[in-house]
C-alpha cells in the first residue's frame, strides 16, 4: 500500500481530493527535517497555508481557529516546543533518504 | 511496590504537543507504581504515517535513530506510550532482523550503531511487566462505578506480524488490567476499528464518521466511558466529540480516559493529578 503511494506520488496520480492529505504529510516531514521534532503550531500554518495556495479557499485558513482558545486553556499549545540539540543529523538523515517525495 | 523499576521512555511528538496529559497522567501513575521512566536523550520524531505513506527508507531510518540512542543510553527496555512510535520501533527490530544489510545500511544513514535487540513496551505491557497481581494489591479506591469500553484502535494490536501483542481481532489484555482495578468492561464492535488518526486536519469528514461509529457503539453496549492507550485515539475521540455531536446533531458525551487515568485514579490519585481536568469530554460517573 505503502509502496503504491510513493508510486503514485512519483508519478502525479494522486486524486484530487487526497492531494490535502499529502500537503498534510509533506508539511510533517519538512517540520521534522527542521525541527527534528513535530512542531504543532507550526505544521499547522504550514498546512494551511500549503492547502490556500493550491485550492484558493480562504475559509480553510480559519477553520478550526476556534480550538486553539481551548486548547490554550487546557494548557495543550506551545509556541516554543522543544528541538533536538543535533538538528545536523536529522538533515542528513533525510538528504540519505531523499527520494524527492517530501517537497 | 517493592523495588524500582527503571526503563527506557520514547515520548514521541504528541506527548510533549497536544498530548502532554498523556505524559501527565502516566507519568503520575507510574510514579506511584515506583516505575522510573529514563527519557531517551536527543530522540528525534519517528516519522509518523507521512513517513511511511511518502518514504519507506526515511520510515525506517527515523525510528532506527531512536532504537540506536536508547541502545547507546542502555536501555534493555523502552517504552513507546504512542502505539504508531511503537510499532514504528518495532517494525525496524524486525527488518534488521532479516540479515540482508539494512541494518548496517541503516546504522550508516542514522550515524550510530543499530543493534535492534531491545523490548519495546506499549502501556498495557508496562502494566503487565509490574504485574497485575501487584497492581490490584495497590489499588485504593475500586473502580466500581466504571462500565468501560477498551478501546485498542488500529496499532496496539496491528500488524499482528511486527506488534505480536494480544489477539489481533479480539484484545483483552486491557479489560484484564480494568478487572484489577475493580471496574466493568463491556463487549462491544469497534475496539480495534480505526479512528482516523492522523487524518484529523487533513480528512476530518473521515475522522469524525469513524468517531461516531465508535463513540455510538460504545454507547449501545452500555458504556459510561471509553479507555484508549493511544495519544491519536484521545484526540480523535475527545477534542474532536464536539464537531462529531455537531455533525451527527446528537449529544454524546462521553468520556475518554486513557488507561492510565484509571490506574491513577485506583490507586488513588486525584483527576487534576493525572490531567483529567485538561480532557475536553468530562463528568463524574455516576
Amino acid at each position: 500500500m505503502d509502496a503504491l503511494r510513493e508510486i503514485s506520488l512519483a508519478e502525479g496520480l494522486v486524486a484530487p481530493s487526497q492531494k490535502p492529505v499529502v500537503a498534510f504529510q509533506q508539511a510533517f516531514l519538512d517540520n521534522i527535517r527542521r525541527n527534528g521534532r513535530l512542531a504543532e503550531l507550526e505544521l499547522i500554518a504550514q498546512f494551511k497555508t500549503a492547502v490556500f495556495f493550491r485550492t484558493g479557499r480562504p475559509g480553510f485558513l480559519f477553520k478550526d481557529a476556534g480550538l486553539a482558545p481551548q486548547m490554550s486553556k487546557r494548557k495543550k499549545l506551545h509556541l516554543l516546543p522543544g528541538k533536538v540539540r543535533d538538528r545536523k543529523v536529522v538533515e542528513r538523515i533525510f538528504a540519505k533518504c531523499s527520494n524527492g517525495a517530501q517537497k | 511496590m517493592s523495588g524500582q523499576m527503571k526503563i527506557g521512555y520514547y515520548p514521541g511528538c504528541a506527548l510533549h504537543g497536544s498530548s502532554n496529559d498523556y505524559e501527565q497522567s502516566l507519568r503520575a501513575c507510574l510514579g506511584v507504581l515506583d516505575v522510573q521512566l529514563q527519557e531517551v536523550k536527543d530522540w528525534i520524531c519517528c516519522g509518523a504515517t507521512a513517513a511511511h505513506a511518502l518514504n519507506h527508507k526515511l520510515s525506517l531510518a527515523l525510528p532506527a535513530r531512536n532504537l540506536a540512542l536508547a541502545e547507546r543510553d542502555g536501555h534493555k527496555q523502552l517504552f513507546a506510550p504512542c502505539p504508531l512510535c511503537s510499532m514504528q520501533l518495532l517494525k525496524v527490530q524486525k527488518a534488521v532482523a532479516g540479515g540482508d544489510g539494512l541494518r548496517a545500511e541503516l546504522a550508516q544513514i542514522v550515524e550510530a550503531d543499530l543493534r535492534g535487540d531491545g523490548q519495546i513496551l506499549n502501556l498495557i505491557q508496562v502494566f503487565q511487566t509490574i504485574g497485575l497481581d501487584k497492581l490490584k494489591a495497590a489499588v485504593k479506591e475500586p473502580l466500581k462505578s466504571f462500565t468501560a469500553a477498551c478501546y485498542y484502535g488500529c496499532l496496539l494490536t496491528r500488524p499482528p506480524e511486527v506488534v505480536h501483542f494480544d489477539d489481533f481481532e479480539q484484545p483483552k489484555s486491557m479489560e484484564a488490567v480494568l478487572a484489577a482495578l475493580g471496574a466493568k468492561t463491556v463487549e462491544w464492535n469497534y475496539k480495534t476499528e480505526c479512528c482516523g488518526a492522523g487524518m484529523t486536519m487533513a480528512s476530518e469528514g473521515t475522522v469524525l464518521d469513524l468517531a461516531h461509529k465508535i463513540l455510538a457503539n460504545a454507547t449501545a453496549h452500555g458504556a459510561n466511558c471509553v479507555v484508549v492507550a493511544c495519544p491519536m485515539c484521545h484526540v480523535n475521540l475527545d477534542m474532536k466529540q464536539a464537531a462529531v455531536e455537531q455533525r451527527y446533531s446528537e449529544k454524546l458525551g462521553m468520556v475518554i480516559y486513557y488507561l492510565s487515568d484509571l490506574v491513577g485514579l485506583a490507586l488513588g490519585l486525584k483527576p487534576e493529578q493525572l490531567g483529567i481536568d485538561r480532557h475536553f469530554v468530562t463528568k463524574a460517573q455516576s
